[in-house]
């Protein structure tokens, strides 16, 4: 038996003698499960309490076990005095005193609604369990026990977690130093934003312990705010509610939704009108796709650090996920139920890219999975959490006191790190918004994720969350939050250090001045233009240092980057292309009903024309791989491939901007639109086009002005439908982003790479009504540049998890043992074909591709200052792959 | 004759409310059940006569609420639209959702509209509906999401708030055959 489960088990055992006592000290008695209810249900009457396993089967046993059993495990603990099994949240916020602004003063804010209930399955006819004269006594496996049970360890994470939040807002915000501008929200209460939110006010969310799956998993929707632990009858004694780890993990998502959504709530003075604002975000940000992506990785990696947050233990799911794949799952190298040879010595921590598909169950296959790469992430958190534990001063000797603060350390960190990458108000925080600081001068300022605009598309798609970007604002919070503030034993150096051990340390600069943008003039801005005091805040200021702060190469030994130049397409097979029907058609449905829009155009093109020969031909719907080749020594991970419109193209003259489509036409002609039909040329990146062939060398314009292509847009703005002269007249902004694929054209003279415009005007003839994407399903919103093949906008990015030195993706997931390939949704993106392309037509599609250990995706080489949101618009943080076909019957 | 002083009252009384929310230089969200009656729809563009689409496009129901979302300076008085409010946009949606339901099947679909949206920006308008769609998979399990979707085409703008299963099967390819070589 290992030494943790001894340990438990004594504790345990330990806390059962004590709750015995205490029960016979208060008059109660402990009534055997085998007895009958009514004699429980008289003696715990108006106690609220129930009787509770504090651990999973596995732990309380004390050995790995396969089978729930109770006999002398519970525990008689208070559940609630209400009637049902529900309770609303309770938050506590502190703020500065009115007549001395260093004392801080708490208040309780109360949900005005339960924040959760428990149920016991997803049937619209099961009503919520009551209690009899204010007892929750059941028997041991009833369903109405492990609702209470459910009701139990879901309240003790949910109260533990609102402490902590609590205990991070206080302390970025009044207790600390304020180096940073905090990203935590100043005002929870007002925007009651420390529980989940619907329209503007938090919801109950339905928690059901019972909840039929057609095979044993669970779920978080937060479109229904439910959490489902499942159930069914293929092992009818098996609830996943039976391992309270599963509990904390599951409530783990719902956190991070929570942290992640915190900013997305906004209260105030709106400055320009002085009355009382409030908003709330339609949209919400996730942590990952539905299929594999780091962001998903980090999200689980955070779900399991929640499960140790709890339980101080070095793995979780001793029971469930033991009965489910025969181990528990690991959360730090000291676990006894690795496979494989880690340890806590240096270079022996389980590191990234290297463990990325690490399955301590499966060794021998190489799966991308959240779980698998998330385990990385669930091992460094508990690793900085133990090192805290041993470093810093704490006012507690007790190891459960020291757990519970250095937890907190902790979820102030995430919490931090999660309010930043998912702002979709694109401030970054309350120090820059208009209704916080009744500021009109902060109408345009922006410190992440773009600007309110786009701010969905870039934190989602564009820059999403990889583990590059989460964790070094993750260091960043250390650096501040921690090594000069709360800790200051752990130092800079030991951080980096830490995260180097994991190959973590992806990142050169900690961009501590910030790297804004005020959009209303394009000035680039750092925090420290934001010094000093902030009516909102009490008349506390922020002291941003002028200067970003570098990482110490010295500690640099893991963590291996790359420069983005080391990855190319495959110099023989250039993509695995999929167009059998079915396939194809299958995955369209699979995106559709997980809410991607990968509607093709009817008519034009569809499955019905894929005729399965692995070519791109005319009307087809066809899946791309690109077969990207890691030309380095070295692995590198997260490869994302980005087939989204750009800014790569020059608008020929500004003064003609009109998109090329029959009302402008008419309008032009007419008189009703003075100007002209937009054609575009395309900019020359990595000396591709050439200017002989129609390229624009951004290096022979004199000035960097918007429109050229040596200036990319600040703001991703694409086509303009403000104009209505009794039609809307739609034309493109000077700098608007562009689809990605060009057509080769010849001509008597010469041979050009042009627009897909100018291609089905000039040589096709075709039109509007027989482009991709025509205005029938698109609206004013057509941009006949995707006339003839698109990247259907629910498909247009892939992600590779890793790929090895010298090979392929393929040939990574192959490895040495030959298993086989498989692609999965994650790997590809999904174009559509006009069938009216003529056969032997030649496109080049500029997909943009980087990796989270690239040495230059993220950061200007010369300064090492970070790339600007609005950069990610343009190619130099992206390797530009040029993906050549010919399309062919 | 008695109709003027109630529609004079209107006229008045919609100016006093909306007055004060137009040029509002910032991204703001408001409810505003008035709104509509003053705002000047797009006629319908020339090409839609030739396109297939079977519900005509109206003008948004006087008193229905739309909440706003703005960016930049608006005058609601001068607002231009982009798209209209085609009445029949949720079936829309739904036959444009349900076109793969030959390939996998969904049962008790659900497309649930949380709230209308008028998105503003540069002073045009766009309609759009937020709505939560969920249904029962192939397999019984429970999906579902939040999205945005056109309120004229029913075309899906984006979703998020997707059921997040903790363990989920991918449809997979075999890549044996699909190899595309360099000319």
């Amino acid at each position: 038996m290992s030494e943790w489960i001894r340990r438990t088990t004594f504790k345990h055992t330990a806390l059962l003698i004590v709750s015995l006592v205490a029960a016979s000290c208060n008059n109660f008695t402990q009534v055997d499960d085998a007895q009958s209810r009514n004699r429980t249900y008289v003696s715990y009457s108006g106690t609220g309490k129930g009787k509770v396993y504090l651990s999973n089967p596995s732990v309380l046993a004390g050995k790995y076990v396969t089978r729930a059993n109770y006999d002398d495990k519970l525990v008689a603990k208070f559940i609630t005095d209400e009637s049902t099994l529900t309770t609303p949240c309770v938050f506590t916020q502190y703020s500065p005193d009115f007549f001395d602004a260093s004392v801080s003063v708490p208040y309780e804010d109360t949900t005005s609604t339960d924040c959760f209930n428990i149920l016991n399955d997803r049937s619209a006819s099961t009503d919520a369990l009551v209690s009899s004269n204010n007892s929750w006594v059941y028997s041991a496996g009833t369903d109405e026990f492990y609702q209470v049970n459910t009701y139990y360890h879901t309240k003790q994470i949910m109260d533990r977690f609102l402490s902590s939040l609590s205990f991070s807002h206080k302390q970025v915000h009044l207790d600390g130093n304020r180096y940073i501008p905090p990203a935590t929200k100043y005002n929870f209460v007002d925007t009651q934003s420390y529980w989940l939110h619907e329209n503007g006010s938090t919801v109950n969310m339905d928690v059901f312990s019972k909840c039929y799956l057609s095979s044993m998993n669970a779920f978080f929707s937060p479109s229904d705010n439910q959490l489902c632990f499942g159930w069914n009858e293929s092992d009818e004694d098996f609830f996943i509610v039976q391992d309270p780890t599963v509990i904390y993990h599951e409530m783990g998502h719902v956190f991070v939704k929570v942290m992640m959504n915190q900013r997305n709530i906004t209260s105030g003075v709106d400055p320009n009108s002085s009355s009382i604002y409030y908003d709330s975000k339609t949209f919400s940000s996730d942590l990952g796709d539905i299929s594999y992506d780091e962001a998903g990785a980090l999200n689980e990696g955070i779900a399991d650090w929640f499960s140790y947050y709890m339980v101080n233990r070095d793995q979780i799911g001793e029971y469930a996920l033991y009965k489910l794949q025969g181990l528990a799952r690991p959360v730090s190298e000291e676990s006894d139920q690795h496979t494989i040879s880690v340890s806590t010595e240096t270079g022996e921590r389980l590191s990234y890219p290297q463990y990325l598909q690490y399955n301590p169950a499966s060794l021998s296959e190489n799966v991308e999975d959240v779980h698998n790469a998330g385990t990385i992430v669930a091992h460094y958190l508990v690793a900085l959490q133990k090192e805290l534990k041993s470093s810093c001063s704490f006012e507690s000797t007790k190891e459960e006191d020291i757990h519970a603060k250095s937890g907190d350390y902790i979820m102030l960190l995430l919490n931090e790190t999660l309010a930043e990458v998912g702002d979709l108000t694109a401030k970054g925080s309350d120090f820059f918004s208009q209704y916080a600081t009744v500021d009109s001068d902060y109408n345009d300022v922006y410190f992440t994720n773009l600007n309110e605009e786009h701010s969905f598309l870039w934190t989602q798609k564009v820059n999403p969350i990889n583990f590059r970007r989460f964790f070094r604002i993750f260091a960043k919070n250390i650096l501040y939050h921690i090594s000069i503030d709360l800790c200051p034993e752990f130092t800079l150096d030991e951080s980096e250090q830490l995260l180097d051990e994991y190959g973590l340390l992806l990142f050169n600069s900690y961009e501590d001045r910030g790297n804004g943008i005020d959009l209303d003039g394009n000035l680039s801005l750092s925090y420290f233009s934001f010094a000093g005091d902030h009516q909102l805040f009490s008349n506390r200021d922020i002291s941003p240092v002028v200067l970003n702060t570098f990482v110490n190469e010295d500690n640099r030994r893991n963590s291996v980057l790359i420069s983005k130049n080391q990855i190319e397409l495959d110099d023989q097979i250039t993509a695995y292309v999929f167009d059998k029907q079915t396939n194809i058609a299958s995955l369209l449905a699979q995106l559709t009903f997980e809410g991607e829009n990968v509607e093709t155009t009817e008519g034009i093109a569809g499955t019905e024309y894929n005729n399965s020969n692995a070519k791109i031909s005319p009307g087809e719907v066809v899946g791309i791989s690109l077969n990207l080749y890691n030309k380095s020594n070295s692995t590198m991970a997260g490869v994302q491939i980005l087939g989204n419109d750009w800014d790569h193209m020059k608008l020929s003259d500004s003064s003609m901007p009109y998109v090329n489509r029959i009302e402008n036409i008419n309008g032009l002609s007419s008189g009703d639109i003075s100007g002209g039909i937009a054609t575009h040329s395309p900019c020359i990146f990595d000396n591709f086009p050439k200017e002989s062939e129609g390229g624009v060398d951004p290096e022979d314009e004199s000035t960097t002005a918007a429109g050229n292509c040596n200036y990319i847009t600040k703001t991703n703005d694409s086509i303009d439908t403000s104009e209505v002269v009794t039609d809307t007249h739609p034309k493109y902004d000077v700098d608007s982003p562009q689809p990605i694929c060009l057509v080769q054209y010849s001509d008597e003279d010469e041979t050009t790479w042009v627009s897909q415009d100018f291609y089905r005007k000039y040589s096709m003839g075709l039109e509007d009504k027989d482009c991709i994407n025509n205005s029938s399903m698109s609206g004013n919103e057509f941009n006949p540049n995707s006339c003839l093949i698109r990247i259907l906008p629910g498909a247009e990015h892939a992600i590779l998890g890793k790929i090895d030195s010298r090979k392929t993706w393929a040939e990574t997931i192959q490895g040495e043992t030959n298993n086989s390939v498989t692609f999965s949704q994650s790997n590809i993106v999904v174009m559509e074909v006009n069938k009216w392309i003529p056969p032997g037509t030649k496109f080049n599609c500029r997909f943009r591709v980087r990796f989270s250990n690239c040495s230059d995706c993220y950061s200007e080489s010369a300064t090492d200052d970070e790339y600007a949101d609005f950069e990610y618009a343009g190619a130099e943080p992206f390797k530009v792959i040029n993906f050549q076909f010919e399309v062919l019957d | 004759m008695k109709r003027y002083p109630l529609t004079l009252f209107i006229v008045i009384g919609s100016f006093l409310i909306i007055g004060p929310l137009s040029d509002q230089a910032d991204y703001s969200y408001r409810q505003s059940k008035n709104f509509p009656t003053l705002s000047s729809h797009k006629k319908p563009v020339k090409k839609e006569k030739k396109v297939k689409r079977a519900p005509a496009s109206v003008k948004t129901p006087q008193g229905q609420k739309r909440a706003i979302i703005a960016r930049g300076n608006y005058d609601l008085n001068t607002l231009k639209y982009s798209n209209s409010v085609n009445p029949d946009w949720k079936n829309t949606y739904k036959r444009r959702f349900l076109k793969m339901a030959a390939i996998k099947k969904v049962q008790s679909l659900k497309i649930e509209p949380i709230k209308s949206i008028v998105k503003i920006k540069n002073n045009t308008a766009r309609n759009l509906e937020h709505i939560k769609v969920s249904y029962l998979q192939e397999n019984g399990d429970p999906f579902s999401f939040e999205a945005l979707v056109d309120s004229e085409t029913g075309s899906l703008v984006r979703s998020w708030n997707k059921t997040r299963y903790e363990f989920k099967k991918s449809i997979s390819f075999n890549p044996k055959g699909q190899e595309l070589y360099k000319e």
